[in-house]
């Protein structure tokens, strides 16, 4: 761990996630082959995603992006209500994706399971994702902000 | 998110059918596209963006399905979906627009609760009339 990477261990996992490539001092990424990181405590990589890969998703997917808030009934039939206003977040980078990541402001929420484990079949199906409450939604945005509908 | 009171309207949905996840890949079989750029659902999926979104425009929508994200659940559902969405699947198997829903678990259906989900979900195929 140098002082500029960030690193966060989970006690549920044991896996620390590191932000290799990342300057936390600065908030910029100093290396473009670095990599948000889950790794064990011998060092080892249990899964990455570079930071190439997630800057076009990232940007691509959440450049625009709309908030509904909304309610939801299961009694019958399921039921919808949704509410104004929403809020719209425009204009995004990995930069700020990474700075909150590093600040604890996202939330890394691991959902790999391996299917088969015992067999030759076995598989891993990968689905984890990244969460942050809505409150801290703002730091991922160039403009933020409601818009009632 | 502070919520206001000005409600815009209520939507009720025809109740879909939910399943263990164990389910869709047994009876569905997803694959991943030949021509698929990402590596997103453990290498089945299929991006919201660029080429894997023509692919999943173009491709017969009964073999098209999409992953939300619902109450810090995840969901596998059928049809071309906007809202929630994170990527897309293609199976082998059409769902003919079924009223069905698969959960994401971490948790493993044994094999007999898998065959039993199975034989529950042939009856919800072939009451819906959407027997592929």
């Amino acid at each position: 761990m140098t002082k500029q990477s960030s690193t966060r261990k989970s006690e549920k996992t044991g896996l620390t996630l590191k932000l290799r490539g990342y300057n936390t001092g600065k908030n910029i990424i100093d290396d473009v082959d670095g990599a948000v990181e889950l790794l064990t405590d011998a060092g080892h990589c249990a899964a990455a995603w570079s930071f190439r890969e997630l800057m076009i998703g990232w940007n691509k997917k959440h450049a625009h992006a709309a908030y509904v808030p909304y309610a939801s009934e299961k009694v019958a039939a399921p039921a919808y209500q949704y509410f104004s206003p929403a809020l719209l977040g425009e204009g995004t980078d990995l930069n700020r994706y990474l700075a909150a990541l590093s600040a604890g402001l996202v939330i890394f929420d691991p959902g790999s399971k391996v299917m088969n484990a015992s067999t030759a079949k076995s598989s891993v199906k990968a689905r984890s994702q990244f969460r942050m409450a809505v409150k801290q939604l703002p730091a991922l945005y160039e403009k933020f902000g409601p818009v009632a509908y | 998110m502070g919520k206001q009171n000005n409600s815009v309207e209520k939507f009720e949905l025809i109740k879909a059918t939910s399943f263990h996840e164990d389910v869709f890949y047994e009876y569905f079989h997803p694959f991943r596209h030949p021509a698929a750029r990402f590596n997103i659902w453990g290498g089945h999926g299929l991006e919201t963006f660029g080429e894997d979104l023509l692919i999943v425009r173009e491709y017969a929508q009964e073999y098209v399905w999409t992953v939300v994200d619902c109450d810090n659940d995840q969901w596998i559902i059928p049809e071309f979906h906007h809202i929630n969405r994170i990527c897309y699947l293609l199976t082998e198997v059409p769902h003919n627009g079924a009223p069905v829903e698969f959960r994401i678990s971490r948790s493993t259906l044994t094999p007999l609760g898998l065959k039993r989900r199975i034989a529950t979900l042939r009856k919800v195929l072939n009451q819906s009339g959407k027997t592929p």
